[in-house]
């Protein structure tokens, strides 16, 4: 059931150079696909990649809680990265994945496909561009370029400490 | 003559001490060179009236080039080592004549002693580069100016017919600086301290019990000394006189020159007292660091009390410093003798019932730092008897044959054993197993093994009762003490073992049920005697096994519960309505209602109302239970069945939508398919099951928790469970079985979930959320808690909104959350 992806092994171990630290957001980053868009975060958050497995609801929770899952005898939330960007629905398949990011608490992280571990330095980071208000633009680290794609790199834990999980007043209000 | 003889043999065992110890030590043996440093120091200490002024030269030295190699300041530790065998055999020469000869001895000790010193220069050079400058001489000549010093300073000798000298000056408090480096040995220090004052408890109710017993003096000596080595080395100058001054008194017990009396022992418990203050400030400064110097109680007069009486100047009555008065509370007395205006007391014992574990207001007083351990204990003087009788063992032995494992571990280890189990299920349910005889035979011998694991892994976290049951000792004497009764305590399995999180949380509990079974419970001699029982009362504390539980009773052969009293109280205070019938057992339940009091008259002990219910509440999130038995007149016993251990429960486990749940076993009381007629709707929303005479509210839980429509509960299943308010039905799809589950925290980003307390991993390895009946109906009902009246037309009001979701049924719909947000969070 908690079938590792062979996907994580060759991102774990691609791209062997040392991380340039010299700058703010110079690292490895781990590379993923959300609704046809690029994202990465930080491969140090990353604890684990796992398929998607069966998860149990919890009442009482925003919609990008999909619920909770049995990470080898530890019950972790599992959120909803499409739901939680307000990205349209999408069946899950074999490609889903969930990647456990360590943000002082283990969380499970939905996304579509992960790719792979990009080297990214500083220098091939720029600031977050002007989006416009519909886009919240404090979720993202900068924008990383790779090979001439452009990587959305996510500060994950804003992403997902931004909100309470347990929102009783808050769906009220929707 | 007598008095030399007598030193010379302290000064000889100190010595023999000494080399025994030196047998074998190296520099890395920090607890051998740490006791090495407390015997020197004792020899320092005695003066010269033990040893010669030359043999005093060499301790000294001693004593540092130990503290040197204690703070590894040395580089060449083996010459130093090598050094300190040297000087301890010098000493033995200089301690054994000097009883005999002492004239003759002297010559020779000089010479001895001028080559010591100069090994010992040698050996300081490294370090201290300044020293090297003196010529060795110097240092003998040097030795007695400081040891008078040292002694001036030190409390005096331990012989108790050596005269108080009258030049001593009064013990001056030094602030307590912790310095970085120290604050992890200074923690591991004041959590092992605490288990030696537990020791201390015990032991002095032992010796109080058997004055006669120097066996129970000696094991209340050692950990008393223990503390002080410890405090020695890490420098707490104020614990270590106390310490000594208290070992110095129990000296004269142990050998039998002072009698043991309640004064002696009150006085004992005063220094406890003040050590736990103490300990709880160097706690408190540890949680929350600050460049200050460690708060800490004022012990000078203590100190002066405890030298008083050791000089045989005073009795160590316990009436003599006391101006109380033993019908006072502990306020009123500290407002008469000046010590605490009257407004800080009444801010004390507010403070005090705000509180959950409601505290003494002495402690809060001490907490609040207006008014000193000592002040309080002399508030609280009143004389009266009191004896306690426990059947347990000091405690002490064993204690090399455990293993301290940070806890974290322990869970991680259950975590992973609880894992071992599910994947163990997998495999023997796979088809494949059954082919195979020897794979069958194989897997099934794993199974066993797996699951005796799971035990071994389960009890490591098991400890006896036994120490809390002793701290109630003490508890119960100083509360017989202070409402003047006589109380036998008897305590009975001990050897019960609880999870040690239970343990834990269980103390403050059975601290209020034993107060007010000696407080409330327990009637006063006199008017014991009119009624025929013996003037003593007894409250007996048991543990033990009972169907998968473990059994905890507070019994008191006091007055009992009287239940007319009871809801009198109850329809004063508006708990109870008049025209309500109570059976017994409901009215003695009512002394868990918050704000109610069987108590006459608030005493400083207790009868504020504040307690019994927070009692309830702590027993409920230990997922037991409290049952409470009365006969009017014979005595009351309280029940606490609790479960074995925290981290399983007994579960049913049922499913809604397509979601499971699992609900304590024991909060069920039956799970049934009604039948339509034993179903009442209320306008068609709400619903009733009606129960062989009682209704009881019924709860959707698909609705509820949005996991489906809401289902005809004669086609499903109702569990009908328990809570401290009553109870409800849950309207569930199906049962699935019974297990045992290991729960699992969901952490605190879900803290804030309303009726599930935790999740627990299924058989199939996938996970199911645990339900909190209160929790439920707080969420369903939140407009107040049922009572065991019916409910009205009224209360079913939140019904009104489940039945409009009747075809909404999917995630997003907001109806169903709305109403969770209405519960006065």
């Amino acid at each position: 059931m908690q079938t590792t992806l062979d996907t994580s092994k060759d991102a774990a171990y691609e791209g062997g150079i040392t991380p340039d630290t010299s700058t703010e957001f110079g690292a490895k980053y781990l590379t993923f696909s959300l609704a046809g868009e690029d994202y990465g975060l930080e491969i140090l958050k990353v604890r684990e990649i796992i398929g998607i497995m069966d998860i149990t609801k919890v009442p009482q929770t925003p919609d990008f809680v999909r619920g909770v899952v049995n990470l080898r005898g530890r019950v972790i939330p599992v959120i909803d990265l499409r739901s939680k960007f307000g990205l349209a629905d999408a069946q899950y398949n074999d490609q889903t994945c969930v990647i456990v990011v360590d943000i002082g608490v283990l969380m499970g992280v939905i996304v579509d496909t992960v790719q792979e571990v990009h080297n990214i330095p500083a220098t091939e980071i720029e600031e977050p561009p002007r989006l416009g208000a519909s886009v919240d633009t404090t979720f993202i680290l900068g924008m990383g370029k790779v090979n001439g794609r452009v990587k959305i790199l996510l500060d994950i834990d804003r992403v997902l400490t931004s909100e309470e999980l347990v929102q009783l007043e808050a769906v009220a209000d929707r | 003559m007598n008095k030399e003889t007598n030193n010379a043999f302290s000064a000889q065992t100190c010595v023999e001490k000494l080399s025994k110890l030196s047998n074998g030590i190296d520099e890395s043996d920090l607890p051998g060179l740490a006791m090495m440093h407390e015997v020197c120091a004792e020899l320092v200490d005695a003066g010269d009236t033990v040893v010669s002024t030359d043999g005093l030269g060499v301790a000294r030295d001693l004593v540092k080039s130990l503290e040197a190699l204690i703070l590894g300041q040395i580089d060449d530790a083996g010459a130093a080592i090598h050094g300190l065998h040297e000087s301890i055999s010098k000493l033995t020469s200089l301690v054994a004549p000097f009883s005999s000869e002492p004239e003759e001895a002297l010559d020779q000790d000089t010479q001895i002693d001028e080559s010591v010193a100069a090994k010992m220069d040698r050996i300081f050079e490294d370090e201290e580069p300044q020293q090297d400058q003196e010529p060795s001489q110097e240092v003998a000549i040097d030795v007695p100016e400081t040891v008078c010093e040292a002694t001036e300073d030190k409390p005096a000798p331990n012989d108790p017919a050596s005269e108080p000298s009258p030049s001593q000056p009064p013990y001056v408090a030094e602030p307590l600086m912790i310095s970085d480096e120290e604050v992890e040995m200074v923690a591991g220090f004041v959590e092992e301290a605490s288990e030696h004052i537990d020791a201390i408890e015990a032991a002095v109710l032992e010796v109080e019990r058997a004055p006669e017993d120097t066996e129970a003096i000696d094991s209340l000596f050692r950990p008393f000394h223990t503390i002080k080595g410890a405090a020695g080395f890490l420098n707490m100058r104020d614990i270590v006189s106390l310490t000594h001054e208290a070992e110095t008194l129990l000296d004269q017990a142990r050998k039998g020159s002072r009698k043991v009396t309640p004064g002696l022992i009150d006085l004992v418990f005063e220094v406890v007292d003040i050590l736990k203050v103490q300990f709880e400030g160097i706690r408190n400064h540890l949680a929350n660091p600050t460049d200050q110097a460690v708060p800490q109680p004022p012990i000078e007069n203590m100190i002066a009390n405890l030298r008083d009486v050791v000089a045989g100047r005073i009795e160590p009555i316990g009436d003599l410093p006391a101006t109380g008065d033993a019908d006072k509370k502990t306020g009123e007395n500290l407002v008469e003798q000046g010590a605490v205006p009257q407004e800080v007391v009444d801010f004390a014992v507010d403070k005090q019932g705000s509180e959950p574990e409601a505290k003494k207001v002495g402690e809060t007083l001490i907490d609040m730092g207006v008014a000193t351990p000592k002040q309080i204990s002399q508030a609280i003087r009143p004389q009266s008897k009191s004896t306690s009788k426990t059947s347990g063992k000091t405690g002490t032995s064993g204690a090399d044959q455990s293993v301290r494992i940070d806890t974290a571990k322990l869970d991680a280890l259950v975590d992973m054993v609880g894992e071992l189990v599910i994947a163990q299920t997998q495999v023997s349910s796979n088809p494949q197993v059954s082919i195979d005889t020897k794979l069958t035979k194989d897997v099934t011998q794993a199974t066993k093994i797996v699951r005796d694991v799971q035990d071994a892994a389960m009890a490591m976290r098991m400890i006896p009762i036994g120490p809390t049951f002793q701290k109630m000792a003490r508890l119960v004497r100083d509360v017989a003490r202070k409402v003047g009764k006589n109380v036998d305590l008897t305590i009975s399995g001990e050897d019960t073992e609880l999870d040690k999180n239970v343990i834990q949380q269980i103390g403050d509990p059975l601290v209020h049920m034993v107060r007010n079974a000696v407080d409330h419970g327990i009637e006063s001699a006199d008017t014991r005697r009119t009624v025929g029982k013996p003037g003593s009362g007894s409250v007996a504390l048991s543990a033990y096994h009972s169907g998968g539980n473990i059994v905890i009773e507070v019994a008191d052969d006091g007055k009992g519960l009287d239940a007319k009293v009871l809801i009198k109280k109850g329809i004063e205070k508006g708990i109870v309505q008049p025209e309500e019938q109570l059976t017994d057992e409901q009215a003695y339940n009512l002394i868990f209602a918050p704000g109610f009091s069987t108590a006459e008259t608030v005493t400083g002990v207790s009868g504020r109302g504040v307690g019994m219910d927070v009692v309830r509440r702590n027993i409920e999130n230990l997922r037991g239970k409290c049952d409470i038995n009365s006969t009017l007149g014979k005595g009351s016993t309280f029940s606490i069945r609790l479960p074995l251990t925290l981290a399983i429960i007994d579960g049913m486990v049922f499913r809604v939508g397509t979601e499971r749940f699992i609900i304590q076993t024991v909060t069920v009381e039956k799970a049934l398919r009604p039948e339509p007629q034993q179903i009442t709707t209320v306008q068609h929303k709400g619903a009733v099951l009606n129960v062989r005479g009682r209704l009881i509210p019924l709860v959707p839980l698909g609705p509820l928790f949005n996991l489906g429509k809401p289902i005809e509960p004669c086609e499903a299943m109702v569990v009908i469970a328990q809570y401290a308010g009553g109870e409800i039905g849950l309207v569930v799809d199906e049962l699935l079985g019974q297990q045992q589950v290991v729960i699992k925290s969901l952490g605190e980003r879900f803290q804030n979930l309303r009726g599930i307390s935790g999740a627990a991993i299924l058989g199939d390895g996938r996970v199911g959320l645990i339900l909190d009946v209160s929790g439920i109906a707080a969420a369903y009902d939140m407009s107040r808690l049922s009572t065991v009246r019916a409910p009205s037309v009224n209360k079913m009001t939140p019904l009104d909104r489940h039945s409009n979701i009747t075809d909404s049924h999917d995630r997003k719909d907001p109806v169903v959350k709305n109403e969770m947000t209405m519960s006065p969070a």
